[in-house]
């Protein structure tokens, strides 16, 4: 233990301060389940716990132990971080250090931005989550710092620069600690920016490196850019990426080209739309997986990328699983990004005909055809996608993949783009961007999928979309949250609801499970807010004014509950 | 009201007329150019046509037909309520603010 521990002070550059969580914790966080060290549970991401305390057979008996206020009325996304009895979370403003075993406030870190800020965060005030590491915490701030909190006290220790939000930059991902560094992306696909990817020294904060995933003049791929387009060609860096320890490489997705309107930008437009597998020592890109070539429809390949071992046509797979936005379940072999799989997972999509097996490219539909030519549709997936940033789960133990889903159309009429500072560069009429939904059908569909075929075993449907993650069990079951104020409990197997408990406000969250004294308890973020909430609204309105009503009465006011089972 | 009060009113009416006719245009603001200022800067919170639930921002249909300073203000400085108004002082000018309050009196029906 003591080699173990001194190996990972040498490696991250400090000595070890006494019961504080070294690299090692980080790498066994899927089989240390009285802690929640990572983003997705494990760097692997799977969002799966073996933990089978809470059941099946006894999930009707789960009931609140405490809820902590947030004081804050923005959406909550924030995972939570569960570390010897403390619970570290985060919002859009502040770091909150609980007590788990009471649920009381420890310490609060309040942050501050400029008010302007707001006018380039387009999909939500939010923060997804903290990383932590010897006795560090590490999160952003919206106007595009990092930052380093003493998990002790709450005191900040250093602040970086990554982005200016002058430039469109803002930042809400939860950092990703690896040995090697300390990762960090941007958002800010919707204002001109040029997405890319950071490196900081953890004890200092230093910058060690940045990848820009729009290649410059000069770098292999900026050719698939014409003129200058590259500059504001968006792929912004937006979901924190999964990291495999023994291949030593990271898994980050990349966002959608800048503007949305793809005619001003013929061409592949590496690498957006992108998984991209990179060394955490320099950035460098390994190998790269291109989703959608020149996509025009806001198909964001951010979302998580779960790694997972899997048998595929007979022969082991170190796979990669990605439930893409632009409508289809993808298996990649994740050690050269191999297309294993590709099959639409979505009822309804329009926007191409297929993906090429040998290529990996898809093929351009009729209705893509005509926008192209500049004519208005109206295209399914729409923009939010089959899968929003919402992360989904993979439980071991069914095979499954579990995911909340969309069936949102979206009209589309490209138009010329306008770089204005502070505004939407997308180039489509906005006014023409109205949702659509399928009359008689629900929007939205909580899924158990077979990952090689796309197809689900079950789907439980909603009358207002789900905005948040998945979590999977080793006791058969699967939380998610409803807007709507929900938290839920279906069985792995065949989806049916086992337990629901109203949280007062929406559930954009993700869950996390883990034990303390050995007892499992549950714990989820309420807070209504999110994309959904900004946009369907205003954009749905006409289609779908029942859903406008259900969701617009939910009221904010964020806050995190844990559950229990009734002694 | 007393005599010299009407004498007041009745002096000052027609200069105010005058003072009317004789300011440039902009002061009024166009409704026109604050609907495309409007849909540059403003319409992906307020919704198009200024048709939008409350759940995000404020419904500008709603917004006080005489509270013209309040409107300036609130849009140049922001406004922190229960959401957050990001302010637009650094990037509008005066005379920007003034196409917008022109269109925002048309409730969206331009
Ligand atoms: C990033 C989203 C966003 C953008 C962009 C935005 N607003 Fe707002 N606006 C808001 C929110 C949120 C509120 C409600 C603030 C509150 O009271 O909590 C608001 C409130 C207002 C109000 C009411 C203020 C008051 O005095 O009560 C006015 C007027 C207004 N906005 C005008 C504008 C104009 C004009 C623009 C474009 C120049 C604009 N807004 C752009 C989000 C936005």
């Amino acid at each position: 233990m003591l080699k173990r521990v001194l190996c990972a002070a040498v490696i991250a550059g400090m000595p070890v301060v006494a019961g504080a969580q070294t690299i090692d914790d980080l790498k066994n966080d899927v089989a240390t389940t009285d802690s929640v060290l990572t983003l997705g549970m494990g760097w692997d991401q799977t969002r799966y716990s073996a933990l089978e305390q809470i059941n099946a057979d006894n999930v009707g008996r789960l009931v609140p132990v405490w809820n902590y206020s947030l004081g804050d009325n923005r959406g909550q996304e924030s995972q939570p971080i569960v570390h010897k009895g403390v619970m570290y979370v985060t919002t859009h403003d502040a770091t909150h250090a609980i007590d788990v075993k009471t649920g009381r406030n420890i310490w609060v870190n309040q942050i501050e931005y400029p008010p302007e800020t707001p006018r380039i965060v387009c999909c939500g005030i939010v923060n997804r989550g903290a990383a932590i590491l010897d006795g560090r915490l590490f999160r952003v701030t919206l106007d595009g710092n990092v930052i380093a909190i003493s998990t002790e006290t709450g005191e900040e220790l250093w602040r970086s620069a990554a982005a200016s939000i002058d430039d469109g930059y803002s930042m809400t991902l939860a950092p990703l600690v690896t040995p090697a560094a300390v990762i960090t992306g941007v958002s800010g696909g919707e204002y001109g920016t040029r997405g890319f990817i950071d490196g900081w020294e953890p004890t200092t904060g230093r910058h060690l490196w940045r990848k820009y995933v729009i290649p410059g003049p000069g770098e292999k791929g900026n050719e698939t850019w014409p003129g200058d387009t590259w500059k504001h060609g968006g792929a912004p860096t937006w979901i924190t990426g999964s990291y495999d320890p023994e291949l030593n490489l990271v898994y980050w997705g990349t966002g959608n080209g800048g503007p949305w309107n793809a005619e001003f930008r013929k061409g592949d437009n590496l690498y957006i739309t992108s998984t991209l597998a990179m060394r955490p020592e320099t950035g460098e890109i390994v190998w790269h997986y291109q989703y959608s070539p020149n996509d025009p429809y806001d198909y964001d390949e951010v979302g998580e990328n779960i790694l997972v071992d899997l048998e595929i046509d007979g022969k082991k797979r170190k796979a990669l699983i990605h439930v893409a936005r632009n409508g289809y379940l993808y298996v990649l072999d994740r050690t050269n990004g191999e297309l294993l799989r590709a099959n639409q997972y979505v009822k309804h999509l329009n926007w191409a005909d297929g993906i090429d097996m040998k290529t990996g490219r898809p093929i351009d539909s009729e209705i893509t055809k005509k926008m192209r030519a500049g004519e208005e549709i109206v295209v399914w997936p729409g923009a939010f996608g089959g899968k929003n940033w919402f992360p989904a789960s993979y439980s071991p133990k069914t095979g499954l993949v579990y995911s909340n889903t969309l069936e949102i159309g979206m009209g589309y009429k490209p138009v010329e783009p306008k770089l204005v500072k502070g505004t939407f560069y997308v180039g489509i009429d906005m006014s023409k961007a109205l949702f659509y939904l399928k009359e008689g059908e629900k929007h939205s569909y909580l899924r158990g999928m077979d990952p090689l075929t796309g197809k689900a075993k079950w789907e439980v449907g909603f009358d207002v979309a789900n905005w948040g993650g998945t979590m999977a069990t080793g006791g058969g079951l699967v939380f998610t949250g409803a807007q709507t104020g929900e938290f839920m409990a279906f069985d792995a197997e065949n989806g049916k609801k086992l337990w629901q408990f109203q949280t007062g406000s929406g559930i954009i969250g993700q869950p996390v499970t883990y034990t303390i004294d050995g007892v499992q308890y549950v714990t989820v973020a309420s807070g209504i807010g999110g994309a959904y909430r900004n946009y369907f609204p205003l954009l749905g309105g006409v289609n779908a004014p029942e859903v406008v009503e259900k969701l617009t009465k939910v009221q904010p006011g964020g806050s995190f509950w844990t559950f229990a089972l009734l002694k | 009201m007393s005599a010299r009060w009407i004498n007041r009113l009745c002096l000052a009416g027609p200069l105010l007329a005058v003072m009317a006719l004789l300011a440039p245009a902009s002061a009024a603001g166009s409704a026109e150019t604050g609907r495309e200022l409007y849909n540059t800067y403003c319409v992906i919170c307020h919704g198009p046509n200024m048709v939008n639930s409350g759940a995000r921002a404020f419904d500008l249909r709603k917004f006080p037909l005489g509270a013209r300073s309040r409107f300036i203000k609130s849009v140049k400085d922001g406004k922190k309520g229960r959401n957050e108004m990001p302010p637009w002082g650094d990037i509008l000018t005066k005379e920007e603010l003034d196409h917008l309050w022109a269109y925002t009196k048309t409730r969206g029906k331009l």
